[in-house]
């Protein structure tokens, strides 16, 4: 009797615990992509716009940013969109920075034709971005350029991801967290839930400055 | 009621709008220059001594906090911090009464940091070195709540046995984070003192060491490291250039990048160095 009811018990403890992974799991990925330094400075900007009567250009920004978080916290990160689709999810997110950071961030994203169709988890490259944005972009005093190319080689989807670095390479981070670590080690997990093993990311410091991230996965089309 | 001439830095271009725009409401503040990066805060704080500062934490090449830490404790205007999301610096800003204005930044706070300044500059007029103290100290919070090792402490030395060093040769224990630096004297550039504290500037770092500025002259050999201020000493190796300033004060320039003010009391020391 006695140990029956104990056997619930744990049962029942187990059932919480594993809850409580789960919903830790799902408010660290939901606090990552709502970015509050992000989301801080973007609002300050929108105030800078009303304060000084751009009043379209505020509108457009809200817009943009609303577009964004919808697109964040509508797309679950294990379903798949088109390149075509994630690409213009980031632009949602480039344009914000680019009005904050004026001609300091500079783009050149080149997609084939063929591998704009192209299915990836979604939010898949957010986080490489984000990660230039912040450790590049805004850690350069003339900016910087991000770069991305996407093509097929030989049957399978190819990423890379690059960009020109900080002003001062050797100056100590100010952010503590490393938050380089919990963006790719995010994307790497969820690219082993979806594909196994098949598929293989780096990122490397590139000679010149910057860092540069190359994904290779399987190319794979909606039906 | 004095009016503040007022720095403000940002490298968000509608960010420094913004604060331009909210600033320039008020009566009492007179923006004197706006700046989009360390670097150039730096150079228009010893060019046109500002009474007070709006300072973004986040920027490119030296953040907020860097830009504190290389400035000269003499001539330190008041602080006011505009940040975004960098709650670890909060607490210490808080716990050492620096002020700062959260983003997106509100009038009320804007007012209230400005009233605040406001008081503080009446109280302190030409005493600048408190407002390096407050400050410094809470850096020193930030930096030490990520450091690793054990507290070193002023009077630590890695036996050096001054019977046997030649006090030229003698170096000066730096503690940054989770690293140990041994900074030879002749290395280093300046020193400042704020509060219990003093930033070592050396090799184009300033590092912050918890000593008083006797403890340090103690250490160091009396023949290079000469006071001009009533906080500062140089490493006269590193004089480039003596610029007479008014009222019988002087800059030095030391390397490319740093001007150290020279106060009338300690123009003798100028003096004797120029007639050698």
């Amino acid at each position: 009797m006695l140990g029956a009811e104990d056997a619930t018990r744990k049962e029942h403890i187990k059932r919480i615990e594993a809850q409580s992974v789960a919903r830790d799991a799902k408010l660290k990925m939901l606090r990552y992509q709502l970015n509050p330094h992000f989301l801080c400075n973007t609002l300050n900007a929108i105030n800078s716009l009303i304060e000084i009567q751009e009043s379209e250009k505020a509108q457009a920004m809200t817009v943009q940013l609303s577009q964004f978080l919808r697109h964040s916290l509508d797309n679950d990160p294990d379903t798949k969109i088109t390149l075509r689709d994630e690409i213009g999810a980031l632009n949602l997110y480039l344009e914000i920075e680019k009005t904050r950071f004026a001609d300091r961030l500079k783009l050149d994203f080149l997609v084939d034709e063929q591998a704009q169709e192209a299915l990836v988890p979604s939010l898949l490259l957010q986080p490489i971005i984000e990660n230039s944005m912040k450790h590049a972009i805004s850690k350069n005093e003339k900016g910087g350029i991000i770069v991305l190319r996407a093509g097929i080689n030989q049957g399978r989807l190819i990423i890379e991801i690059s960009d020109t670095g900080a002003s001062h390479p050797h100056s100590k981070p100010l952010d503590f967290r490393n938050e380089t670590g919990v963006g790719l080690e995010n994307i790497e997990q969820r690219l082993t839930v979806l594909y196994d093993d098949d598929y293989q990311i780096n990122t490397m410091r590139r000679a010149e400055g910057g860092r540069s991230t190359y994904i290779n996965m399987p190319f794979e089309l909606s039906d | 009621m004095t009016i503040l001439r007022t720095i403000i830095v940002d490298d968000e271009p509608l960010a420094l709008r913004l604060l331009a725009a909210k600033l320039g409401k008020l009566p009492n503040i007179e923006i004197v220059a706006q700046c989009s990066n360390g670097r150039e805060a730096i150079a228009a704080i010893i060019e046109l001594t500002p009474d007070l500062l709006f300072l973004d934490i986040q920027m490119p090449g030296l953040t907020g906090l860097d830009v504190v830490k290389q400035l000269q404790s003499d001539t330190m205007p008041l602080v006011v911090f505009a940040t975004a999301y960098e709650q670890y610096a909060l607490e210490a800003f808080d716990a050492h009464a620096v002020d700062y204005v959260l983003k997106p930044i509100d009038d009320e706070r804007i007012q209230r940091a400005v009233a605040r300044a406001q008081e503080r500059f009446s109280i302190r007029l030409d005493d600048k070195i408190e407002n390096k103290n407050e400050v410094i100290s809470a850096i020193a919070q930030i930096e030490q709540q990520h450091e690793k090792t054990i507290t070193w402490m002023a009077t630590d030395s890695i036996h050096q046995d001054p019977q046997h060093t030649d006090i030229k040769n003698r170096k000066i224990v730096i503690k940054d984070r989770d690293e140990i630096h041994l900074l030879k004297q002749k290395d280093i550039q300046w020193i400042d003192a704020a509060g219990d504290y003093v930033c070592v500037h050396a090799l184009g770092e300033t590092h912050v060491k918890r000593c008083t500025l006797k403890e340090m002259l103690i250490e160091l050999d009396d023949t290079q490291f000469k006071r001009v201020h009533r906080s500062t000493i140089v490493n006269l190796e590193f004089i480039d250039k003596v610029i007479p300033h008014t009222k019988g004060e002087f800059f030095l320039m030391i390397g490319e990048h740093d001007k150290i003010k020279v106060s009338r009391n300690y123009k003798d020391v100028v003096k004797t160095f120029l007639a050698n």
